[in-house]
């Protein structure tokens, strides 16, 4: 339940009041993972989430993939799974950034770009009222709205959530040993390509040959240092 | 704030003022693929629309429901001005042309500093406590780091706009913005880099693996990192990436065992 207004609240964040950043996977992850009883699987995808959906922005009029929405679902169904007895934290946290982040992700984008259309007939009610009811009729527009997202957010979040925690319930039953092992010296790579995603995303000239001086400079400082 | 002017300027409440600024905030609450943030705009505008007739506050309150769109950072300065200048009982078109002329660049300016650098490096901050294992204080410092920010520009934009009116413009042009947002992006950068050599990325296991030797395993993580990188500067999704890494890393540990 928690969750499912947490679901609420981050989304609202993202999409229609404030933009804090509260929204962001490095924040929605642990807080997850800590309420599912997971707090260092929350943080690992908390990491994994943020590196990968770090470009994320929307700009103009453009819909981004919801990490938010991703990171909530990724950890809290990890949690709620009760796949923990089963695998290591490892494994269970590269299965559920395989399995639920990108959908997630998407299903995020998709209710997103349903709720910005269905704001259109409200755009035009609004026209057809300012001038019977005034100021009013915009503040019981905006005022509905956004109570309405926060409960549409909510039942997403929560679906999504449930929905993922039954999946890898199911994944994790069935899954042979050695897979599960697998999969989590797999999931060491996966923080990896989710940094050089972070890197593609940089707005900075040159950013790759930053990143590989400033790499360079800590590889020789951590051999002199004998690390 | 508060307008005490003479002939025709119209006198705002600080309670309108404050009022306005508070509404700045949910600017995006009615976001819609036709004119965007144009509800949010005139939901926030209104308190400020005070000019003595009913019907003429209806008809400038459905005059702001026109297309509107900018950075919602930045949009509290534009609220701002435009709440001044319909004080001052500027005219329709004035208002209208100002509001235009500011959105296209305020939205250009904020969205490349504010979304494209300064989240980035703060989110960044927070990833490389989250690595060490401090929950709490990863969260703390992205929020505390990006919102102190993120607040003083709403603030300090809203309280030129409303003092200056449509010479707030010329504060905004003392901002080095393409510098601040180089001097992010190279933070950043920076950033990304000593969580993939020193901040043990991908765990201190495989380092173990590699023999124990920290500086092997940053310089193999940097090389992959720079690789998938560059793998997406020429066309790959990063979806796809992720998928195919990942699904190639599996196999080699199926096989390998």
């Amino acid at each position: 339940m928690i969750l499912i207004v947490l679901g609420g609240l981050f989304e609202l964040d993202r999409t229609a009041v404030i933009q804090s950043l509260v929204s962001e996977p490095i924040v929605v992850a642990p807080i997850a993972g800590w309420i599912v009883g997971e707090p260092v699987l929350g943080l690992k995808l908390g990491v994994l989430l943020q590196l990968f959906f770090l470009g994320n922005v929307s700009i103009g009029g453009s819909t981004p993939p919801d990490g938010a929405l991703a990171a909530l679902v990724a950890a809290g169904s990890a949690g709620l799974s009760g796949a923990d007895h089963r695998v290591s934290i490892e494994a269970l946290s590269a299965g559920s950034a395989f399995i639920l982040m990108i959908p997630a992700s998407r299903l995020g984008r998709l209710v997103e770009n349903a709720l910005k259309e269905q704001n259109v007939a409200l755009a035009h009610d609004a026209d057809g009222r300012v001038m019977k009811e005034g100021a009013k009729a915009i503040e019981k527009i905006v005022h509905r709205r956004i109570f309405s997202l926060f409960l549409i957010w909510a039942g997403v979040s929560g679906l999504a959530v449930g929905g993922g925690a039954v999946l890898l319930n199911l994944v994790f039953r069935f899954i042979p040993e050695g897979v599960s092992a697998a999969l989590e010296s797999a999931g060491r790579l996966l923080p990896l390509i989710a940094a050089g995603v972070a890197l593609s995303a940089i707005r900075l000239r040159r950013a790759n040959w930053w990143f590989a001086a400033a790499c360079l400079v800590l590889l020789v400082v951590s051999a002199a240092l004998g690390r | 704030m508060t307008g005490n002017m003479s002939g025709e300027q119209k006198e705002i409440s600080v309670r309108a003022w404050a009022q306005a600024l508070a509404r700045s905030f949910l600017i995006q609450s009615v976001w819609n693929n036709e004119r965007m943030q144009n509800i949010g705009f005139a939901y926030s505008i209104s308190p400020l629309i005070n000019s003595g007739g009913e019907e003429e506050n209806r008809r400038k309150i459905e005059a702001h429901l026109e297309f509107f769109n900018t950075n919602p950072y930045f949009a509290s300065a534009v609220i701002g001005a435009v709440g001044r200048m319909e004080g001052d009982r500027r005219g329709a078109e004035d208002v209208r042309s100002f509001k235009r002329s500011l959105m296209g660049p305020f939205g250009a300016l904020g969205d490349s500093l504010f979304w494209c650098s300064m989240k980035p490096a703060a989110a960044l901050v927070g990833v490389s406590i989250a690595i060490g294992g401090r929950m709490l204080w990863a969260i703390v410092a992205t929020l505390v780091i990006y919102n102190s920010l993120h607040l003083w520009a709403r603030l300090w934009g809203f309280y030129n706009g409303a003092s200056l009116g449509r010479w707030m413009l010329y504060r905004f042009t003392r901002i080095r913005f393409a510098r601040s947002a180089a001097l992010l992006g190279l933070t950043t950068a920076v950033l990304l880099a000593w969580v993939t050599v020193w901040g043990g990325i991908w765990g201190d296991p495989l380092s173990a693996v590699i023999g124990g030797h920290y500086l092997v395993a940053g310089a193999i993580g940097s090389g992959i990192v720079l690789l998938s990188s560059m793998a997406i500067g020429r066309g790959m999704g990063a979806e796809t990436l992720f998928y195919l890494a990942g699904g190639i890393a599996l196999a080699a540990s199926l096989t390998i065992g």
